[in-house]
């Protein structure tokens, strides 16, 4: 069975897939459902719902040498690379902030290495879900390499809780990079696409680049051997040189204080963080329009992705942005707020407005529980 | 009396699309009776070919209206019978979609259509230097949409994944008739990824019209070894190894003893026949990575007992391995009059459980066991020969290629790593998903496809299906025509 808290008695914390299933199995039909990890979801709270913690699941399942980790939804990110860690792995994603590995499936997470490996979702390799009825559905497993039946891993992440409970995944590990080495170069926007074109003519192949307006400077990372990433950090330098701009290599501790400093840029203690997803070449141009203050922005450039991050008192200046992102045909998205009027939370664009993902959903959750 | 629905359709078509858009002579439409999978026919009501995208979803949209099933092909390559037609639909062959509609490489994204042949499009991007990362054996001529809808890998899906991290937004025409995008052009996209519910989907949940595919930079050097150990519980060590060094190879491809002598037979690459097993190891990237990288491979190989060690020093003896490498299917023909290719998968470290296990198949049968597979990620492909004129022993092929199938299962592995579900696999779905599994994909496809029309009996096992056995090979049409050949 599953566990009621004794502080609220509308709040469940069942402990393995099978109570979740039994839990909401035995609901009424009609009741809502609110999935919780460490209260990262921020979707708006339906009235009456009952609160889904998946906290107590909780199991890790490492096969080192397979490559995979099997893991419980209610496991917190920062534990699991940890354990990874000692067993001379990690998970390539690098998430803005902390959470549950739910969370992460739910918010489809992903952070400065998504411009070589992706996002959570280029991670997963299985999934245990708890449909709305209470049915297991399970799909992949401990295999890197898997087409046999539908995706249904794919189909949770970045649904925000809304599709399914995610009660279990299997992720691909990787080995540790045995280096890692960065470039901070001094650049605005309109130069961001010398640098991309750069990249391609040296035959460089960094795993990420991001780019902070405020500091007017573009980071490239690389990751490799010891003696390799140096030799691409420098070789990139003089290139930059060359071309007159400062650029300077950073060590691994270096790169990764600017790399926390631009995270923290990313989960801002109040405020709004509004995703603007389009195609590079656009963003390029986006981000010289005079309705966008650059100084608000950081930008996972080559992946075409940006988020604009304004405090509370800021929110008319999203008004621009979302006006110049929408002519560009980019696709936006309220990825966190805090302290600011619901009208600018993460329910400002519905991300089941899409037909089939609203038809999924209702094949899943017919009666809209998980809301 | 009326027409039927098929002759309704092949009107419409030509009169938006010309008489070369439809095939109805039953002779031709025989042509594309079967896909890879020769062991599997039927002859397609009609064969419809656009040629523009335009076409293609007003034919579809057509085929809804009457009620026609219909199933997509590509180059017809692939190996698990997903583009088997239906003999009272209609076979929507997308191979004159060739466009390459743009190519931007600051974003490093092309824009294609469905038919546009996989290696094209790296050939198309290459003098940018830029690829496309997905290379299945049969990539000069398969499909970009036909990778869509298997989520083809190949050899160097250990460092690069598959197609769906590789391919970030498909225009689609539902079973509905509706036109819509899934994904985009980004890394990421806002809400649930119904991209990745689709790709690998086996053209069960709508027919690509618009593929946005993710390019990524040339590798600036790549350099490629051979290396043979006394048998293959010793290789697979060696991966094991490699892998804890921290080097991710391109490619780690192992061939056993039979393999290698099949291949070297085929292609006269220069093998050495008398070891267990060969490993073909690869590494790419930025000429220092690779340099670094390919010291730590060696050092490892040594620490790993290798017997010898081949190294390409010149590009034609890194394609001559390849060659040989990416022979082998064709080359089991060369020491065996018919084989079964089958597609496993399970966790790398139950490999010499598996191996074994296999071992012991082929001596209980009496029939040869050959296997290639790619070692990184654990993913078979055991070639069960066999002779078709000794009675019996195509059945016994047939029930050995499912044992392996088994074993992959008991080693909590996968029914299939890159060749799909299609027909041939479709009974054994169960021993794989659990009722509760198979109906939760049977929502989401009814959610999509609620008349039932795309690609019907592929992917989701039904009673009337399952009853039925399959058949044995049998040569392709066009063998039997003496237009193309095995080798």
């Amino acid at each position: 069975m599953a566990v009621v808290s004794q502080a609220d008695r509308d709040v469940f914390a069942p402990r393995s897939v099978e109570e979740a299933s039994s839990l909401l199995a035995q609901l009424p039909p009609d009741q809502p459902v609110r999935v919780f990890g460490l209260g990262t979801n921020q979707e708006p709270r339906p009235t009456g719902a009952i609160r889904l913690e998946t906290t107590q699941l909780a199991w890790v399942d490492l096969r080192s040498d397979d490559l995979t980790v099997a893991v419980g939804a209610g496991v917190r990110w920062s534990e699991l690379a940890r354990l990874l860690e000692g067993a001379g792995l990690r998970l390539v994603v690098d998430p803005v902030a902390d959470g549950t590995v739910g969370a992460m499936v739910a918010t489809s997470a992903h952070g400065l290495a998504v411009w070589r490996y992706g996002g959570i979702r280029d991670l997963l390799i299985g999934a245990t879900l708890v449909l709305a009825d209470g049915t297991i559905a399970h799909s992949g497993g401990h295999v890197i390499k898997n087409v046999a039946g539908y995706d249904l891993a794919k189909l949770a992440c970045g649904a925000r809780g809304r599709m399914a409970l995610v009660a279990e995944v299997v992720l691909r590990a990787h080995p540790r990079a045995r280096a890692m080495q960065g470039v901070r170069v001094e650049l605005g926007p309109a130069e961001l696409a010398r640098l991309l074109e750069l990249l391609l003519v040296e035959r460089l192949d960094p795993v990420g680049l991001d780019w902070s307006g405020a500091e007017r400077a573009a980071l490239v990372v690389f990751e490799g051997s010891p003696r390799a990433v140096i030799a691409q950090a420098e070789r990139l330098v003089g290139a930059l040189e060359r071309q007159g701009h400062r650029a300077h290599p950073l060590a691994e501790a270096e790169l990764a204080e600017v790399a926390r400093r631009w995270a923290s840029f990313r989960d801002p203690v109040r405020g709004v963080v509004l995703r603007v997803a389009v195609r590079a070449s656009r963003l390029l141009a986006w981000l010289q329009d005079r309705r966008v203050d650059p100084s608000r922005v950081v930008s996972y450039v080559g992946a075409g992705l940006a988020d604009v991050v304004v405090a509370p008192e800021g929110l008319d200046h999203l008004l621009g942005v979302e006006a110049a992102a929408r002519e560009a045909g980019a696709r936006l998205e309220v990825r966190l707020a805090r302290e600011v009027e619901e009208a600018f939370g993460v329910g400002r664009y519905d991300r089941f407005e899409h037909p089939l993902a609203a038809r999924l959903q209702r094949a899943l959750d017919p009666q809209r529980r998980f809301r | 009396m009326g027409q039927s629905p098929l002759e309704l359709f092949a009107g419409f078509v030509r009169s938006i699309a010309g008489p070369r858009a439809v095939i109805d002579d039953p002779a031709e439409r025989q042509a594309y009776c079967c896909d890879g999978l020769t062991s599997h026919r039927a002859t397609p009501g009609l064969v419809f070919i656009p040629e523009s995208r335009e076409q293609l979803i007003a034919g579809v949209r057509e085929l809804i209206r009457l009620g026609i099933p219909f199933v997509a092909r590509g180059a017809g390559t692939g190996l698990s019978g997903g583009a088997l037609p239906e003999v009272d639909g209609v076979l929507v062959v997308l191979a004159r979609l060739r466009r390459i509609v743009e190519i931007d490489p600051i974003a490093r994204i092309a824009v294609v259509e469905p038919g546009v042949v996989n290696l094209e499009l790296s050939q198309a991007t290459s003098g940018m230097g830029l690829l496309f990362a997905p290379d299945p054996s049969s990539q000069i001529a398969c499909t970009i949409g036909g990778n869509v809808a298997e989520n083809s890998g190949g050899a160097h899906c250990f460092k690069y994944g598959f197609t769906t991290n590789h391919v970030l937004g498909v225009e689609l025409v539902a079973p509905t008739g509706e036109l819509v995008w899934v994904g985009g052009d980004t890394l990421e996209a806002p809400g649930p990824d119904v991209r990745g519910l689709l790709i690998g989907s086996e053209g069960t949940l709508g027919i690509a019209t618009t593929v946005v595919c993710r390019l990524l930079p040339v590798p600036e050097a790549k350099r490629t070894l051979v290396a043979y150990f006394h048998d293959v519980v010793a290789a697979g060590d060696a991966v094991g190894r490699l892998v804890h060094a921290g080097v991710v190879p391109a490619a780690i491809e192992m061939m056993d003893r039979g393999a290698i002598a099949a291949c070297e037979l085929a292609t006269n690459a220069g093998l050495e026949l008398d070891w267990g097993a060969a490993l073909l190891v690869e590494l790419d990237g930025p000429r220092e990575e690779v340099d670094e990288g390919f010291k730590v491979v060696r050092a490892v190989l040594q620490e790993a007992q290798v017997g010898s060690v081949w190294e390409a020093t010149t590009e034609e003896e890194r394609e001559r391995m390849w060659r040989a490498r990416k022979a082998a299917f064709a080359a089991a023909g060369r020491v065996a009059p018919a084989y079964i290719v089958q597609d496993g998968v399970i966790p790398r470290t139950a490999l010499p459980r598996v191996l074994a296990a296999m071992e012991d198949l082929a001596a209980e049968s009496g029939l040869a066991i050959l296997n290639v597979f790619h070692a990184g990620d654990g993913n078979l492909h055991p070639l069960v020969t066999y002779d078709p004129t000794v009675p019996g022993q195509a059945a016994l092929a047939e029930e050995v290629a499912a044992r392996i199938l088994s074993l992959c299962l008991e080693e909590g592995g996968s029914l299939t790593g890159e060749h799909g579900i299609g027909v041939d696999k479709v009974c054994k779905m169960p021993e794989m998903f659990t009722p509760s599994d198979l109906a939760t994909f049977g929502k989401l496809r009814e959610a999509l496809d609620p008349t039932g029309l795309a690609n019907p009996g592929k992917l989701l096992p039904t009673p009337r299906l399952c009853g039925e056995r399959p058949g044995v090979y049998a040569a392709h049409p066009l063998e039997e025509a003496g237009v193309a050949w095995r080798w």
